[in-house]
């Protein structure tokens, strides 16, 4: 039987980032907390007996199914919000990243509170980028890049082939790149 | 390295930061979601562990227990089918006595004619 320690510390190393794939899907922080905390719980009830090794994809493939059952009920749900809610982003496109870098950069020294609010728009930016991905596109993008599985795992995760999951990333990482640009953004 | 991974490398750093950047609310949030989800499993560990034990020490007992239960339920069963007996000795004894109380001799109750003759007479008198 593994210890608590074992699992509290895996738990403590994925929640965040569970947390954040959720937002990116639902945008709504009591639900991505319930699924979180959901998922968790299934990891500890069901297969907390199995080796550690196969903890994060066990995770990702709860946390993922979640997230995919919640998001269909919110669009079935919620049809009409989320096409008034695609509207209402019209307003930050007119928000442009390279005029700020370009300020800071002719100001002479750059504090450390600026350079944190550099840092806080940039991961703004890229964050809503990533929740305009297509919901495949994103899973596989996520699944492979942040939570660094392999392609196999991630294919076994989402349900797809292996070609799927290259295809996906691909695309995601493409799209990705052409949507920060296009904000004045260069990684 | 490849471009798009250089790209994706970057990408995941940014969010890295993003996710330690996260507020301590949400984050206070998520502890308690995994000490409830750790607390549980461990609950649900011990549940087994205690399970088991009793198991061993009540190892006889248990057996004890099973075989009263199935003495009790079978002299149940018994018990079920003699009284029903009695029942049913009683309701044809009062049907006996009846029939015996009655001017017709029991015979006439089992001739067929006798039952045509009152279907017809009945007809005739509701007529």
């Amino acid at each position: 039987m593994t210890s608590r320690i074992e699992l509290s510390d895996f738990l403590a190393s994925v929640e965040r980032r569970a947390f954040k794939q959720a937002m990116f899907a639902i945008h709504n922080e009591e639900t991505a907390l319930d699924i979180v905390q959901d998922a968790m719980m299934r990891l500890a009830a069901k297969y907390s007996d199995r080796p550690t090794t196969e903890w994060p994809m066990l995770f990702q493939r709860i946390l993922q199914n979640a997230i995919r059952d919640s998001y269909r009920r919110s669009k079935v749900r919620s049809t009409w919000t989320t096409l008034l809610s695609s509207f209402s982003n019209e307003d930050e496109e007119d928000y442009d990243l390279l005029e700020t870098i370009s300020a800071e950069t002719e100001s002479e020294g750059l504090t450390q509170p600026y350079r944190l609010l550099e840092r806080s728009q940039l991961i703004d930016i890229l964050e809503k980028e990533i929740e305009k991905l297509p919901p495949r596109q994103r899973e596989a993008f996520l699944l492979r890049y942040w939570e660094e599985l392999d392609i196999a795992e991630t294919a076994e995760v989402m349900g797809c082939s292996e070609g799927s999951v290259k295809t996906h990333c691909s695309r995601a990482t493409h799209t990705l790149a052409a949507a920060l640009k296009l904000k004045g953004v260069e990684l | 390295m490849n471009e798009d991974l250089k790209f994706a490398y970057k990408v995941r750093q940014i969010l890295d930061q993003g996710t330690d950047a996260l507020d301590p609310k949400l984050a206070i949030r998520l502890h308690q979601s995994r000490q409830v989800a750790v607390t549980g499993c461990q609950l649900t560990a011990n549940k087994l562990a205690t399970t088991t034990g009793h198991f061993a020490d009540g190892h006889f007992s248990s057996h004890l227990r099973t075989l009263l239960a199935a003495v009790a339920l079978t002299l149940g069963a018994i018990g079920a089918y003699y009284w029903n007996s009695f029942e049913q000795a009683s309701e044809y004894e009062e049907i006996d006595s009846a029939l015996l109380a009655d001017e017709l001799p029991p015979s006439a109750y089992l001739d067929r004619g006798f039952h045509t003759w009152l279907e017809n007479d009945s007809q005739q008198s509701s007529e």
